[in-house]
């Protein structure tokens, strides 16, 4: 088994990129980056196929445990911190701490392997035309390869450690790449405010690990998980504990509230960095990394409840935003917000392979979109307000199909894969018995129609606004940029084809839940163990199911005839409304002002605090250590003033010194 | 026959008048006179106590003392008269070059 070989290619390829990529050519550089990438997509859809085999026909080695219940294989490469016994045993650690250095593939890291390699592949190759006239080619795609090398030892990693090595990986790799063209300051505040936000998260994350192995005994996921369903059952606050210090790290790492303010900003980094990191794949990691650990959550239903929340609050709230934002990527960012908060509705109601099969689809769309939008900037000269763009559509005709592809699907409709993932989202969380999640859901769902419309209205029909110089140069992409659109358009279409519940999947198809039952296996153990007083629901029937499909596509519809209402039909009427309605049209395009309140709450006073320790530094302890210099220095004075010169006095020492010692010797 | 005691009175007091002259006077020649004083008043003692005890070897000790002082002070007469030439003054605050 050479899976643990895939997040090291792209590894291979950063190191060589960014050792040597300045003196090789640009042909060089592509290739070493996108084959990296391509090997690892290969290398991921071999490992993904022996993982659907049969498992224990695969020979044992050492370093290897596959467990063929679980449809796990799990790859130790060595000993990264040696504690008593030197493995990651549960219990004789004596309290030191054992982490290898492994690599497990099972069903959920399968799914990530193939969306984080392939959707990666994509956009590596539509960076290289993006990214052409950039003198930091080989930079970018070195940065490039080392977010994917890191992402993929996340997704794949055995230990929380080790999982929060690639945790921290693709946090740098975001900083690095936002702030891509550092010497705009702007943009280089901008990663500077991902990272650190980031880093909030993170405090959360190390918290729940300090908590979990010195509860737990040890840092290894699948042991962790295991000891849950045996022995921890009870402990509720700690695993509530865990599971929101777990979460404080995921809405950090996936934008959410609070959290989620470094990503509209990030839009400052090149596109298809944003299409990668901000849609497709780091935004996801907190997701993921909820999934992974679901039995913590089953176990701790208010955790879990916390997490449905905050993700429909989130939800509703960036889809508010995005309504009112003329900058093409700031709608998107929102709208990536808004859409993790789906992700996190599903796995805030126990539905985590719907919230796994959103994080699919959503790479694929997000992804389009973004990669869209890159088109469309690259066609504007660099323009991204939609305000000065317009009739778009006659002249981009590619990247037009594939956006409004990308739009219908993350609308929702039938049979695009946006309504797939979304229905089932909401639909469980009415199910589980959440129906105001399941009316946020919606609502939020209505807006998201109605702003990704609002967003096609205004770019690709209508006359254009541009100037006459912006006009001349409009063109479509080149070949990398659009065949990568066309591929995500396609998976935009067929990914639903996928099927998540039985009442969808075509013949012949795998059903996506049914792939990841063994992941999710053990949290629906736990939610029956815990479930055991109380009475079974009854199933619903299949016409309540219809009737919520058709809620959906109703809904879906609604928002696409609205936005068409206010920007096709009567244009002049959105800049009326937002006269008349004055502060509130003010408030969703400065985004609530949020950013503000931080900055008086929180930035001011902890500048405040800084630069007084600061004075303190500089006024106390360096004022000691120069005291120290001064003291000898005045000592020195003082004692020079005993070298008088005068012979006289020094024989008046001589004789108060015998006197001295006369005395001594008479009274002693 | 006199007390020794009387002879280390006068002594002290002699050994006293020649350090008080050595710090107090400021004319070079007149500190050589304080400390032939000094060494004189210390023969006295050494000669006192010969007596006391009856042995000669305090007298002997005191011809030695003579010898070294009388060396002593040609060699320092040499030094003042050699500053003299120089600075046209015996005032021994003068020579204080070796201050801070």
């Amino acid at each position: 088994m050479w899976f643990w070989l895939i997040p090291l290619l792209p590894l291979a390829g950063a190191a060589i990129n960014g050792l040597v990529g300045k003196s090789l050519s640009r042909r060089a550089v592509q290739f070493v980056a996108c084959g990296a990438i391509f090997a690892a997509l290969l290398l991921s859809v071999a490992s993904v196929w022996t993982l659907t085999g049969d498992l224990d026909a695969i020979e044992a080695a050492p370093g290897l445990t596959i467990d063929a219940e679980a449809r796990s294989i799990e790859r130790t490469l060595g000993v990264w911190i040696p504690g008593a016994t030197g493995s990651d045993s549960l219990s004789a650690s004596d309290g030191a701490l054992d982490v290898t250095w492994g690599f497990t593939l099972d069903p959920l890291s399968a799914v990530m392997i193939l969306v984080i390699t392939g959707v990666g592949f994509l956009i590596h190759v539509y960076s290289i035309g993006y990214m052409h006239d950039d003198p930091g080619f080989a930079r970018y795609f070195t940065y490039l390869n080392l977010f994917t090398g890191m992402m993929l030892i996340l997704v794949l990693g055995s230990s929380f450690l080790v999982l929060f090595v690639g945790w921290e990986g693709v946090g740098l790799c975001s900083y690095l790449l936002i702030g891509f063209w550092y010497e705009d300051i702007a943009k280089a505040s901008a990663g500077m405010k991902a990272f650190l936000v980031n880093r909030i998260g993170d405090f959360g994350f190390m918290i729940a690990m300090l908590l979990i192995f010195t509860n737990f005994g040890t840092l290894n996921i699948s042991r962790v998980l295991g000891a849950i369903e045996t022995d921890f059952l009870t402990q509720t606050a700690l695993l509530t504990a865990i599971g929101l210090l777990l979460f404080v790290g995921a809405c950090g790492k996936s934008a959410q509230l609070p959290l989620y303010v470094w990503l509209p900003d990030a839009m400052a980094g090149p596109t298809p960095v944003s299409a990668l990191i901000h849609a497709a794949t780091m935004v996801t990691a907190g997701v993921y990394m909820v999934a992974r650990v679901s039995p913590i959550y089953v176990a701790a239903p208010s955790a879990m409840l916390t997490v449905g929340i905050v993700g429909a609050a989130t939800a509703l709230f960036a889809a508010t935003i995005g309504l009112a934002q003329k900058d093409i990527k700031k709608v998107l960012a929102y709208s990536t917000v808004s859409q993790l908060g789906y992700m996190f509705i599903g796995c805030g109601v126990g539905a985590f392979a719907a919230g796994v099969f959103h994080l699919m689809t959503h790479a694929f769309f997000k992804g389009l979109l973004f990669l869209g939008s890159g088109s469309v900037i690259h066609a504007m000269s660099g323009e991204q307000d939609m305000t000065k763009m317009g009739g778009l559509r006659k002249k981009l005709p590619v990247t037009f199909w594939t956006f409004l592809i990308g739009t219908i699907a993350i609308a929702g409709f039938v049979p695009f894969a946006g309504f797939f993932s979304k229905d089932e989202i909401l639909w469980q969380a009415w199910e589980s018995g959440h129906p105001w999640l399941w009316l946020v859901g919606t609502l939020a769902a209505l807006l998201t129609a109605f702003y990704m419309f609002r967003l096609v209205y205004l770019t690709f029909f209508g006359k254009s606004r541009a100037s006459e110089e912006v006009q001349s140069h409009i063109h479509e992409s080149p070949k990398t940029m659009t065949v990568p659109l066309m591929v995500l358009a396609v998976l935009s279409v067929i990914g639903g084809g996928i099927g998540l519940s039985p009442k969808f999947s075509l013949v012949g198809w795998p059903q996506f839940e049914h792939w990841l039952a063994p992941v999710f296996a053990p949290a629906a153990r736990i939610k029956e163990a815990l479930a055991h007083g109380a009475v079974h629901q009854a199933h619903p029937s299949a016409a309540t199911e219809w009737l919520f499909i058709g809620i959906a596509l109703a809904i879906a519809t609604l928002g696409t005839f609205l936005a068409y209402y206010f920007y096709r039909m009567r244009p002049e009427l959105p800049a009326r409304i937002a006269t008349r309605s004055g502060a509130l049209y003010r408030i969703l395009r400065d985004k609530y002002y949020v950013d503000e309140i931080y900055r008086v709450v929180f930035i001011h006073p902890l500048l405040g605090g800084a630069r007084r320790l600061d004075g303190f530094d500089k006024q106390v302890i360096d004022g000691t250590v120069n005291g120290a210099g001064i003291g000898a220095q005045v000592t020195g004075q003082i004692a020079k003033m005993f070298q008088t010169g005068y012979v006289r006095n020094y024989a008046l020492s001589f004789v108060l010194g015998v006197v001295f010692i006369l005395w001594y010797l008479m009274v002693r | 026959m006199v007390a020794t005691d009387y002879y280390l009175i006068v002594s002290a007091v002699l050994f006293t008048i020649g350090v008080l002259g050595v710090l107090v006077r400021r004319n070079a020649i007149v500190m050589f006179m304080s400390i032939e004083l000094m060494l004189n008043a210390v023969n006295l003692t050494l000669v006192a106590y010969a007596r006391q005890f009856g042995s000669v070897e305090g007298q002997v000790f005191v011809f030695f003392v003579m010898t070294v002082a009388a060396a002593e002070a040609a060699v320092g007469l040499a030094i003042i008269l050699a500053i003299f030439r120089k600075r046209r003054s015996t005032d021994v605050d003068d020579a204080s070059l070796m201050r801070w």
